[in-house]
């Protein structure tokens, strides 16, 4: 096809914020919201600093009470820490989410040590959870289409899986904001866009 | 006759406490597995749309969800649930300012005295008080005083837990 490869985590999390328009994000602990963060804040992006594991199911919990399209970008570390949260989600077939787990293999920001995610079945694991939508891509076109088509609002969780080829990256800094100051913001962003 | 009088006031209670939390809580509602707590799960989802989570830490980060979508969410879970959500709380609900209501059954304390509930029925109390966590215990006497007194605390944007004892609801030894 000639595509663009993905090769970063940086470069994910840019074509997938340039496509979110509106649309809450929300990012997992770690390198992703640092990330996000030095891209350049938006008040729709969330940063989870802590809890990992969490991050799909707080996007399930505003997705599921604004019933409006929310984006996760999660990692595979922090997925499958948690894959239980897989089988609550798979069990809401009109949830609007958009869980997009972006893969490189190792624990990034503890040291790069290996997840072993490669032994595992990501979209696989999604699918059998209940999933109706499952795919996987390395492309960043593929990647802003998905995420443009999905925040204009289809019902049903998507579980999209990005194979990154590098975890070496400068995340940049640490989140800046207080969390309380952080979580205000990005609910006047929530519900500004609600009763819109 | 005692135990046929003990159940008839637990599912009583139990009916307090559902609709009190129906009337007073906007929700959602994430329900996780307590059997202390089967007559108010059971009343409640009568009355209100119920989400069952599958992992009690997960139930929290969804109500933390719901919190930033404007909403005043109620998990209901056993302490043992409370446990497995420590670091939810601790990382996420706590220091970004999150209000949800806990409605935590207490394993271990009291009539039940099953050996592997002992030690986190002994800890609970305790646990929320280092987290910061306001807990109400409701009684038999006046359930929805004491679900109001607990989402007071919320409505004033305070996580909170309302401990449900092992005999409110009419749960026995034999269980």
């Amino acid at each position: 096809m000639g595509c663009l490869q993905l090769t970063s985590k940086r470069q994910a999390i840019a074509a997938i914020l340039n496509a979110a328009g509106s649309t809450p994000v929300i990012c997992t602990t770690g390198y992703t919201s640092r990330i996000a963060q030095s891209l350049g804040h938006r008040p729709h992006n969330f940063y989870m600093t802590g809890s990992m594991g969490l991050a799909a199911a707080l996007g399930a919990g505003v997705a599921s009470a604004t019933d409006r399209p929310v984006i996760v970008i999660d990692g595979d570390g922090s997925v499958l820490m948690n894959t239980s949260a897989l089988c609550t989600i798979g069990a809401m077939p009109a949830l609007p989410l958009t869980h997009i787990v972006l893969d490189d293999g190792r624990y990034a920001s503890t040291g790069g040590q290996p997840t072993y995610s490669e032994r595992h079945d990501l979209t696989g694991i999604a699918s059998a959870a209940g999933y109706p939508y499952v795919m996987s891509t390395a492309e960043p076109a593929e990647l802003t289409a998905t995420v443009a088509r999905r925040a204009t609002g289809q019902a049903g969780p998507l579980f999209l899986h990005c194979r990154l080829s590098t975890s070496a990256e400068d995340p940049g800094p640490r989140v800046a904001e207080t969390l309380h100051e952080h979580a205000a913001g990005f609910r006047r962003a929530v519900l500004g866009q609600s009763s819109g | 006759m005692t135990l046929e009088v003990t159940a008839r006031n637990g599912l009583q209670v139990a009916d307090a406490v559902a609709t009190s939390l129906a009337r007073r809580a906007s929700g959602p509602f994430y329900f996780t597995p307590d059997g202390l707590q089967a007559p108010l799960l059971e009343r409640l989802a009568e009355l209100v749309p119920a989400q069952n989570v599958v992992r009690e830490d997960t139930a929290v980060a969804m109500a933390a969800g719901a919190c930033l979508a404007g909403r005043t969410p109620v998990v209901l879970m056993q302490n043992s649930g409370l446990g497995q959500s420590v670091n939810a709380l601790a990382s996420l609900v706590l220091p970004y300012r999150l209000a949800m209501l806990l409605v935590v059954g207490m394993r271990g304390t009291d009539l039940d005295t099953t050996e592997e509930n002992l030690v986190m029925g002994a800890i609970t109390e305790g646990l929320l008080t280092a987290m910061g966590i306001p807990a109400h215990r409701c009684g038999e006497s006046d359930p929805e005083g004491d679900v109001r007194t607990a989402l007071a605390d919320v409505d004033a944007g305070r996580t909170a837990a309302l401990l449900i004892e092992p005999g409110l609801f009419g749960w026995g030894a034999s269980n």
